[in-house]
């Protein structure tokens, strides 16, 4: 009995490798053993804080990554919603069967913008996309909060917009509740605040109301933000109204902008160029 | 052993354990070279522990580690044998050299030594570990380039590691 101790005790750290080892196999066959599917594995709270720790920490490096994927999301969901909507327009009369060549005209190209102007009184920004990227001169850009400008110039590889912020820059907008369409025109002074011009005084308009691009515009598709109401004057001598309109766009952290191509364009001012004459 | 080194030996173990769970888990080159950056502070520990005590020890690591990386016993399995085997290849490596090692850290011991030590059973534990995974020879020659590449990235690593320590 006393040499069974004596040999235990002298292969004590073989047996208890054996018996390990035995465990582990038992472990990694019996994978559904009920302790094991219990305790040890991810789902465990204190394993899933750690991970969720160290995942994290990846998440933060990736938010590039994913704002970018989220912004080109956007840029197909925003096309498809215009060509359903143009396809089957709310305001509509019934009967009314729009074209569907009409209905899927504007197409959206995802840009970052690399620069951004504010300070000035006709302001600009640069974005990274140009000509090789399918971006024309006179093509609208909007961002996911509202209108942004309309692109002026372009090199292969990047472009320059005309923003809203621009003494000359113009948008025919409308104010969905009272059913009018104006004119906005940037004043120069706030970059929070534009003008809207030639709303008759006998709508009614109110503050907070939301105001939009309309139909009538030739670069923008209807139903772009644009901004809300935040100052009604009437001044006696005139038959308009004189609205001021906080932009819906902050052009201090414009990150991600869209880039809009009308493909009817050039057939609309080519019918126009040819009726003038 | 004086309570400074025990504990920066415990800190040691504690450091690699949660580089591996956080970090090297997902640090794969190619899909073949997977870090066992732990498996270097087992080996490390020092080798006049009680031999049962250090077979608990690497159990514990090896379950640890499983837990994190959802393969429950295959890194115990594979680290429990590395270190039974470890102190007869260092008796061995011992009489061959002919002195006595007291730390087996890279600064003590020099660089050469230290790969000759130390490969051999890192290879041990990633053959060990990739050949029960793969539970089959199917894919043998996948088998075999992601052992070496996996031994190798893990010296790697452990001599990076061991460069920075301190004893």
């Amino acid at each position: 009995m006393s040499q069974l101790f004596e040999f235990i005790s002298r292969h004590r750290s073989f047996i208890l490798f054996v018996f390990l080892e035995v465990l582990c196999f038992r472990l990694l066959i019996g994978s559904n053993s009920s302790w094991g599917v219990r305790y040890f594995n991810t789902s465990n709270w204190y394993v899933g804080t750690i991970l969720g720790l160290s995942n994290s920490f990846k998440e933060y490096l990736g938010l590039r990554e994913v704002n970018r994927q989220l912004a080109a999301e956007n840029a197909r969901l925003n096309e498809t919603l215009t060509r359903l909507l143009e396809s089957d327009p709310p305001k509509a009369p019934a009967g009314y069967q729009p074209d569907s060549t009409f209905a899927a005209r504007y197409s959206y190209t995802l840009a970052k913008v690399i620069d951004v102007e504010t300070k000035m009184s006709n302001n600009h920004l640069t974005i990274d996309k140009g000509t090789l990227d399918g971006i024309a001169p006179g093509m609208g850009v909007i961002s996911a909060t509202g209108i942004v400008g309309k692109v002026q110039y372009c090199s292969p590889r990047m472009s320059v917009v005309t923003s809203i912020l621009h003494s000359r820059f113009m948008v025919s907008t409308e104010l969905p509740a009272s059913n009018e369409i104006g004119t906005v025109i940037w004043t120069g002074e706030d970059i929070g605040q534009v003008k809207l011009l030639d709303i008759s005084k006998f709508k009614k308009v109110e503050i907070g109301d939301t105001a939009v691009t309309s139909g009538y515009n030739q670069v923008f598709p209807p139903g772009v933000m644009v901004g809300t109401v935040s100052n009604i004057e009437s001044p006696q001598s005139e038959t308009t109204y004189l609205i001021d309109l906080k932009l819906s766009t902050d052009f201090r952290n414009l990150g991600y902008v869209y880039v809009i191509q009308n493909h009817l364009l050039p057939d609309m001012e080519k019918l126009k160029e040819n009726s003038d004459k | 052993m004086t309570t400074r080194i025990a504990l920066s030996y415990a800190f040691g173990l504690i450091f690699c354990i949660l580089l591996q769970i956080m970090f090297l888990r997902n640090l794969v080159f190619f899909n073949y070279a997977f870090c066992f950056l732990y498996i270097g502070a087992v080996l490390t520990l020092p080798p006049a522990m009680d031999k049962s005590l250090y077979l608990l020890i690497a159990f514990a690591v090896g379950i640890l580690i499983d837990t994190f990386m959802n393969t429950l016993g295959l890194n115990a399995a594979a680290t429990v044998l590395v270190a039974f085997f470890r102190s007869s290849w260092i008796r061995r490596y011992e009489r061959r050299a002919g002195e006595d090692f007291v730390f087996l850290s890279l600064r003590r011991i020099g660089l050469l030594p230290f790969i000759n030590l130390f490969f051999p059973l890192i290879l041990l534990h990633s053959a060990a570990l990739f050949l029960i995974e793969a539970n089959s020879l199917n894919l043998f020659v996948h088998t075999i380039i992601k052992i070496l590449a996996s031994s190798v990235y893990t010296l790697v690593a452990v001599l990076l590691w061991q460069s920075f320590s301190k004893y």
